[in-house]
C-alpha cells in the first residue's frame, strides 16, 4: 500500500482532518517549530511558529495513533558552527527536549551531525534530508554507515530507473521519494536555495531578508525552456504504480507552507492515481495554495518587490505518455534527446500565449534586483519575507 | 589559447617569470568573506591595494570572492554595499578579474560590472555538466562571463567534451590538482567546511575529515596531456609557492601524473 511522509502546515486542524480521512495511509508527518536555533529546509514566518506545548499535543495525539512526527532539522549553511563546543551542547538539550516531548525521528543534512546525533543517542531515528542529495547507491551507503536510519533521495533519481533498482536491491531500508516538486533536472540553483531557506529558517544574531531568488529562477527557466517541465523531476499521479511496482512505496509530500485544503486534494490525488489534466495544481512550485500572505506581490512591476502573477507564468501540464523515461535505459544526459521537447509541444498550454510577455517581465524585473534601492525596499518594514501570495 | 590560474606569490623570481597568458589569484586580506576559513587561515597571503595597484600593470590580477554562503547578508544594504565596495576597490586597483560562486553575486557583477571586471566562476558553484548552462541563460547578460571552472564531481570526459561544444563563448577551465569525489556528499560537507566560517575547532575536524574519507577522494581524470585549447588552475591561496611551481612544470612537461593534490598540504 503506497504510505505518506505528510507536511505539517503548522494547522492543528489538518492533523485531525488527515488523520480521520487517510490514516492508514500516513508513515509520518514531518516539519519543526517554525525558526529554532539550528534551521530548516523551509523559510519560516511568524504564523506557523508553534510553542512547545503545541507540539507535544500533536505528538501524544500521534504517538496514539502509532505515527511518527519527523522533526526536521535539515539546514546545509551550518558554516562550521557544528564543530564548536558551544554549538553540540545547544544541539544535545535541544534534541533531548525534543525526545522528552515524545520525538523519535529527526532529519539531518550534516555528515558529521549525523554521526554525532547517532553517537550520542542511538535510539533516535535520523532520516536523511533530501538536502544531501543522495543520488547514488554509494551515497546512500556512505549515509548507512554514519548512522542514518531511512532516506528521502534526491529528485535527480526520479527518472534514473537503473540506479533506483540498484538501490532498492542493495538495502531494505525505508527510502521515500518527493513526486509533487517540479525539480529542474541537475539544478544548479540549489546549493544556493537551499542554503538561502535554512539560513532564514534559523536564529541568528542578524536580521536578513529574504525574497523568492532562485525560486525565480527555476520558474524562469520553464519560461525560456518549456521542455524543462518534463525533464524536471516530479511524479504524475497515474506514474506512481511503476515506482511502486520497483519497491517505491513511500512518499513525501510537499509542501509545508501550504494549506490545508490544498495538501488534502494532494492526497487525495495522489492516492487515486488517475488525473491526467491540470498536474500544475499539484506541484509545490507551480499550483500549491500558500498560508502565507504577502504584500510584497502586489503593485505595478516596476515597483513591487516580487510581482509573482506578472513573473510566473504557469502552463496547463497534461500526462504525456512516455516509457523510456521509466525505463533502465533512461540515463540524464539530454543532450542528443528531443523526448522532452516534444512532449512540452503536446502536453502544454500556455495561457493566451504569454511566454515572450513574461520573459520580458523577467529581465525587467531581473534588471532591479541587483540596485541599491530594491535592496533598501527590501529591507524595509517588518516583513523579512518574500514568497507565496 | 587557454590561460593559466595561479596563485599570486609575492617574490621577484615569480613575478618576473613568464607572464603571458597567466592569471594570478590574490586578495585582500580586509573584505566581506575575512571570516572565510580558508582565507583566515591563508590571510598571510593576502596582498594590499596598493601592492595590487603596483602589480596590475604587469599581470593580470584575479581577485579570489569565492566564499559561496554568507547567511543571506549579501541581500541586507549593509551586506550589499560593502560587496559592492569590494568590487569597486578590486576595479580601481587594477583587478582584470573575479573569482566568484554566489549566484546573487555573479549576477550583480553581470547587470552592474559588466564593463569594469570580468568573471571566473568557481568551481563552488557546481557546474559539472552541459545542461547546467541554463544556470547563464536566465542571466539578462554575460558578456563579461570569461571562465567557468567546472566542478569535476560526477564529471569525466565524455561529458566534459559535450560541456566544451555547449558552453559556446564562456570557456571552461580545468582544475589539475584538488580533491575530487564522486560521492558528492563527501566532497560538499569538504566545501562547506573550507569556505565556512572561520573557528578554532575547523582546522582539527578539516584534517580529520579528510583522512576518514580518503578513499572517497580521487584526481582529476579529464584531461591526460596538456592542452593549449584548455584553460587551467593550478595551486589554491595559502599553499606554499614551490607545490604550484612544481605542478606547473608536471604541466608543461606533459607528465600530468605527477602533479600532487594541494589540499592534503593547504592544511598542514
Amino acid at each position: 500500500m503506497i504510505k505518506f511522509a505528510l507536511p505539517y502546515n503548522g494547522d492543528m486542524d489538518f492533523i485531525d482532518r488527515s488523520l480521520y480521512v487517510y490514516g492508514n495511509y500516513i508513515e509520518s508527518y514531518f516539519g519543526n517549530l517554525g525558526i529554532d536555533d539550528f534551521g530548516g529546509g523551509r523559510a519560516q514566518t511568524q504564523n506557523i511558529v508553534k510553542q512547545e506545548n503545541e507540539l507535544k499535543a500533536i505528538l501524544d495525539k500521534l504517538n496514539t495513533a502509532g505515527i511518527d512526527f519527523n522533526y526536521v532539522i535539515n539546514n546545509n549553511g551550518l558554516m562550521n558552527e557544528e564543530f564548536t563546543e558551544k554549538y553540540q551542547e545547544r544541539y544535545l538539550r535541544f534534541i533531548n527536549k525534543l525526545v522528552d516531548l515524545g520525538i523519535r525521528k529527526v532529519t539531518l543534512s550534516n555528515p558529521y551531525l549525523i554521526q554525532y546525533t547517532k553517537q550520542k543517542l542511538p535510539a533516535l531515528k535520523i532520516s536523511a534530508s533530501v538536502n544531501l542529495k543522495t543520488r547514488s547507491w554509494e551515497e546512500l551507503e556512505y549515509l548507512i554507515q554514519l548512522g542514518i536510519d531511512e532516506a528521502t533521495l534526491h529528485y535527480d533519481l526520479i527518472k534514473n530507473f537503473a540506479e533506483l533498482i540498484r538501490i532498492r536491491s542493495k538495502t531494505d531500508i525505508l527510502l521515500k521519494l518527493i513526486p509533487n516538486d517540479l525539480y529542474i533536472s541537475n539544478c544548479p540553483w540549489q546549493k544556493g536555495h537551499t542554503r538561502m531557506q535554512g539560513s532564514h529558517s534559523k536564529h541568528k544574531e542578524t536580521k536578513t531578508p529574504y525574497f523568492s531568488y532562485y525560486r525565480n529562477k527555476c520558474v524562469n527557466i520553464r519560461n525560456l525552456r518549456p521542455e524543462e517541465i518534463y525533464s524536471g523531476k516530479w511524479i504524475a499521479p497515474a506514474d506512481i504504480p511503476k515506482y511502486m511496482e520497483i519497491g517505491y512505496k513511500n512518499f513525501k509530500l510537499l509542501d509545508r507552507l501550504a494549506t490545508t485544503e490544498w495538501i488534502m486534494k494532494s492526497i487525495e490525488i495522489y492516492i487515486e492515481q488517475s488525473r491526467t489534466t491540470h498536474l500544475e495544481e499539484i506541484l509545490g512550485t507551480y499550483g500549491s495554495k500558500s498560508n502565507i500572505h504577502a504584500a510584497v506581490s502586489d503593485g505595478p512591476l516596476e515597483q513591487a518587490l516580487y510581482p509573482r502573477d506578472q513573473l510566473e507564468l504557469i502552463p496547463e501540464i497534461s500526462q504525456v505518455e512516455n516509457k523510456l523515461w521509466y525505463s533502465s535505459d533512461h540515463t540524464d544526459n539530454c543532450t542528443h534527446c528531443t523526448l522532452c521537447r516534444h512532449a512540452a509541444d503536446k502536453g502544454l498550454i500556455y495561457p493566451e500565449d504569454k511566454r515572450e510577455q513574461y520573459i520580458e517581465n523577467n529581465r525587467r524585473w531581473q534588471s532591479r534586483i541587483t540596485k541599491l534601492p530594491y535592496i533598501k525596499e527590501l529591507n524595509l518594514g517588518e516583513v523579512q519575507r518574500i514568497e507565496y501570495k | 589559447m587557454g590561460e593559466m590560474l595561479l596563485p599570486l606569490y609575492l617574490d621577484e623570481s615569480f613575478m618576473d617569470s613568464e607572464s603571458e597568458g597567466r592569471i594570478y589569484l590574490t586578495r585582500f586580506e580586509q573584505d566581506f568573506q575575512k571570516d572565510c576559513f580558508l582565507f583566515h587561515e591563508a590571510r598571510d597571503y593576502a596582498i594590499s591595494p596598493e601592492e595590487a595597484r603596483s602589480i596590475s600593470g604587469r599581470h593580470q590580477l584575479c581577485y579570489a570572492y569565492d566564499m559561496f554562503h554568507f547567511e543571506n547578508r549579501e541581500f541586507t544594504v549593509e551586506g550589499y554595499q560593502e560587496i559592492c565596495k569590494d568590487i569597486e576597490s578590486m576595479i580601481d586597483t587594477g583587478f582584470k578579474y573575479i573569482l566568484v560562486s554566489n549566484p546573487y553575486i555573479i549576477e550583480l557583477l553581470c547587470n552592474e560590472y559588466s564593463k569594469d571586471i570580468r568573471v571566473i566562476v568557481s568551481s563552488q558553484l557546481e557546474i559539472n555538466q552541459a545542461h547546467s548552462k541554463i544556470f547563464f541563460d536566465v542571466l539578462n547578460n554575460t558578456r563579461n562571463i570569461s571562465y567557468v571552472v567546472v566542478s569535476q564531481n560526477h564529471l569525466h570526459k565524455q561529458e566534459f567534451e559535450e560541456m566544451r561544444r555547449t558552453f559556446g563563448s564562456i570557456g571552461l577551465m580545468v582544475e589539475l590538482d584538488r580533491l575530487i569525489s564522486d560521492n558528492q556528499i563527501v566532497h560538499e560537507q569538504f566545501n562547506n567546511m573550507i569556505y565556512g566560517y572561520y573557528n578554532d575547532s575547523v582546522k582539527c575536524h578539516l584534517k580529520e575529515y579528510i583522512e576518514e574519507n580518503r578513499r572517497y577522494f580521487r584526481k582529476q581524470d579529464l584531461v591526460d596531456q596538456f592542452d593549449e585549447n584548455i584553460s587551467y588552475k593550478l595551486g589554491e591561496i595559502g599553499v606554499e609557492k614551490k607545490l604550484p611551481e612544481k605542478n606547473l612544470r608536471h604541466l608543461l612537461n606533459n607528465e600530468l601524473e605527477e602533479i600532487q593534490v594541494i589540499d592534503y598540504d593547504l592544511w598542514q
